[in-house]
């Protein structure tokens, strides 16, 4: 019985020391920590990264014991997306990460974000919910739900030299109207019959260029031609075939002319915008508005170096692209999102809507000249002194959303090939547009051909 | 006891072997069956991916195999050729200036990859800023599209000269080893120049010839680094063998699945190469 009582005694005595420890260690737990992954690629979208952390201060000053960590890459999508990848499926995942729209039906579908339609539709945040550009919130959505919060539009558009036109014998007046998106004459055919001009008069060595490998330009391309690639019903992609006929006959057209290099997609990076900035091409069509400042900060022309504001207002201008059935300004949304296995989501949004507020999205659209998501934005001084940012804001009335969809990468893969093919004259037209169809059939499954 | 050591100093390699090898293997037969993507899961999809490709659903792949061989077929001939010949010429030369022009011809081997491929990248830039373009300039001729008009041959000539250095030292240490008397004895008997080559030297050093033969092969069916800097195997999978078509389903692509079922056929096909030059060169009865 003693023996009995004794036991009972350790026991309930052992009880109450763990519970005590227990007690103990929730007294003691410490700050919460919250981990965010952000990425360039290169150098120069590091507000990415630093709007978090000054979000993370801001909520530490108001009391929070928050310990905060982001790493922001300078590494390529495809390395990025791996790692977070792997780190998912380990466990290792950070708690926040930025990314394009492009993968968000991907990452949705694979359920390793989270929708945040809780969070940005909750009464307390309507009136941040309606100061997001028009058409922002869709470029983030999967089937009906919202996935990011919408840092920044990478705003594609074409690059024009004021300074050969003028030669040409424009004038600054005329450059401004003809490349006016209002203005009914600004199309294709007025492009190319300047890039003509241009070529003939010796001014250029070439009417375009545009961007080497798989990238976003072929969207653009397609868009300019009235392309679809999602369809809205199923959710399916489409090979959309007449568009990308007209597309694929247009950059053979420029080609045979002589307006565009057969060997465009083996260019480097760095002679590329080299004949950009050098003013050797008359029209680049594979950049985006983020460039002005990268011919800042890059040394791509090889007598003046970095380029000045003053020189790129003076010598070169931004467009949309004259699509036809319109000016087209194709428009990639940069999110940020909450990983799924994240213990602390509310506080990740609380973070996320601090880093996306109007100064700090100024600061990052000041930083990286890509347009901003909020129309708040425009209101903040320091953005207002940027003309060149105000020509973005312009340019983005014409905002169209970038395609959606899990297999967007092998669409932007096989159209870069066949447009080499096209381009090198490897493929005809007509194989193009085979080789288009009997690649998407069996790279994506459930493709619609239309 | 004496037994058991000499698979105790062995165990350390077959436990690598095992870790880096054999597990990733099993894994990649088990990825080629399912549709697995960027998220590392994937559902059962039995022998979907290997249809896809042999029945040439997928339009690119007869092209893909045929640059496969086209590579490998130049490449090879290029590194044991060259190599061969520069070994001869620089053993015949004498050790101080033989190990001369090996240093020199070793440079490649010692440049970091990123360099070599971007001298090759400039050398073919299809601009007036590459090194041949600048050189047909000053001679008067029109500039050409290299990387457009011949990227299968740049890519073989990339890969085949910097599998030169190799080939050329261990081919020079197999020519310094052959016993002095012999070629003497040959030349005493009338033979001179590439016919003691062909005749007496090769055959002495058959061996390491075809070591050679079948460690490049595998190289060149394996990497694809300078092929993905140097044209990024294009245009239109011009320049593309099958190791850089798995890297960019598998990895740009992230079609893990279909990705791995190439691999597999890249596997076996090292496999077949193997045991196929085994019997060729008479390896199994030399060793």
């Amino acid at each position: 019985m003693k023996k009995l009582f004794c036991t009972l005694v350790i026991f309930l005595l052992s009880g109450l020391i763990l519970f005590a420890a227990g007690e103990q260690e929730e007294v003691k737990k410490g700050p919460v920590a919250i981990k965010a992954m952000t990425i360039g690629p290169g150098p120069v979208p590091v507000t990415r990264a630093k709007n978090l952390e000054t979000a993370a201060e801001q909520l530490k000053a108001e009391g929070l014991d928050l310990e905060f960590e982001v790493t922001f890459s300078t590494q390529k999508f495809g390395p990025y997306r791996t790692s977070f990848s792997l780190a998912f499926s380990s466990g290792a995942a950070s708690d926040i990460l930025s990314e394009d729209q492009d993968i968000i039906p991907e990452y949705a579908e694979e359920g390793m974000i989270l929708p945040l339609d809780s969070y940005v539709k909750a009464s307390g945040w309507q009136d941040n919910y309606r100061d997001f550009l028009p058409g922002l919130w869709d470029a983030v959505s999967w089937k009906g739900k919202i996935y990011g919060i919408p840092i920044e539009g990478v705003v594609n558009c074409l690059y024009y030299r004021k300074d050969v036109l003028k030669k040409l014998g424009m004038s600054d007046a005329e450059i401004e109207r003809t490349f006016s998106p209002e203005n009914k004459e600004f199309t294709l055919d007025k492009l190319v019959e300047l890039a003509k001009k241009a070529k003939k008069a010796g001014l250029v060595e070439w009417g375009f260029t545009h961007r080497k490998g798989a990238g976003d330009y072929w969207f653009n391309s397609v868009m300019m031609f009235g392309g679809e690639f999602v369809d809205k019903a199923t959710g399916n992609m489409v090979i959309d075939t007449e568009a990308l006929r007209k597309d694929f006959e247009f950059h053979k057209m420029l080609v045979d002319e002589g307006l565009l290099p057969a060997d465009m997609g083996s260019w480097d990076w760095k002679v590329i915008h080299k004949y950009s900035v050098e003013g050797r091409t008359l029209f680049w069509i594979g950049g985006h508005s983020g460039q002005w400042k990268e011919y800042q900060q890059k040394a791509y022309h090889a007598e003046l170096g970095t380029l000045s504001e003053g020189y790129l207002q003076k010598n070169m201008g931004i467009a949309p692209f004259p699509g036809i059935k319109g000016p087209v300004t194709p428009v990639k949304v940069h999110a940020y999102t909450i990983v799924s296995k994240t213990k602390n989501p509310d506080l990740c949004f609380d973070l996320i809507a601090k880093a996306v507020s109007p100064d700090l999205l100024a600061r990052h659209s000041i930083t990286t000249f890509r347009g901003p998501t909020r129309k708040a934005v425009a209101d903040q001084p320091d953005f207002k002194a940027q003309e060149y940012l105000t020509k973005v804001i312009e340019i983005m009335k014409y905002a169209r959303a970038f395609p959606k969809h899990p297999a967007l990468g092998a669409y932007k893969s096989m159209i870069f090939e066949a447009m080499s093919g096209i381009e090198t004259g490897r493929l005809t037209v007509d194989k193009a547009v085979e080789f288009m169809i009997a690649k998407a059939k069996s790279d994506i499954p459930g493709v619609i051909i239309r | 006891m004496k037994r058991i050591v000499p698979y105790l100093f062995l165990l350390p390699l077959i436990l690598l072997i095992l870790l880096f090898y054999i597990i990733p293997v099993l894994s990649t037969i088990y990825i080629s069956v399912t549709d697995m993507g960027r998220s590392l899961r994937g559902d059962f999809v039995g022998l979907k991916n290997f249809t896809r490709m042999f029945s040439m659903e997928d339009p690119v792949m007869s092209r893909i195999l045929l640059n496969t061989l086209l590579y490998l077929g130049g490449a090879l001939v290029i590194t044991i050729v060259g190599g061969l010949l520069l070994a001869n010429a620089t053993t015949s030369l004498g050790n101080r200036a033989g190990g001369f022009f090996r240093l020199i011809w070793f440079l490649p081997r010692a440049t970091p990859p990123v360099v070599w491929a971007f001298l090759w990248i400039w050398a073919f830039d299809p601009t007036k800023f590459g090194l041949l373009n600048m050189i047909l300039q000053h001679l008067n001729i029109p500039e050409k599209s290299w990387m457009s008009l011949y990227p299968m041959l740049i890519v073989i000539l990339a890969n085949g000269v910097l599998g030169i250095p190799y080939t050329m030292t261990i081919l020079s240490a197999a020519l310094g080893n052959i016993p002095a008397e012999i070629i003497e004895a040959a030349r005493i008997d009338g033979a001179k120049g590439w016919r003691i080559t062909i005749r007496i030297k090769i055959p002495l050093i058959w061996w390491p010839l075809s070591f050679l033969t079948i460690w490049h092969t595998l190289s060149f069916l394996t990497t694809f680094q300078y092929i993905l800097m140097i044209t990024g195997g294009g245009p239109f999978y011009a320049s593309t063998p099958l190791a850089l078509y798995t890297y960019s389903k598998a990895f740009q692509n992230m079609e893990l699945g279909y990705g791995s079922a190439l691999a597999l056929v890249l596997i076996l096909l090292s496999m077949i190469i193997i045991l196929t030059f085994r019997k060729l060169l008479g390896l199994k009865k030399e060793a």
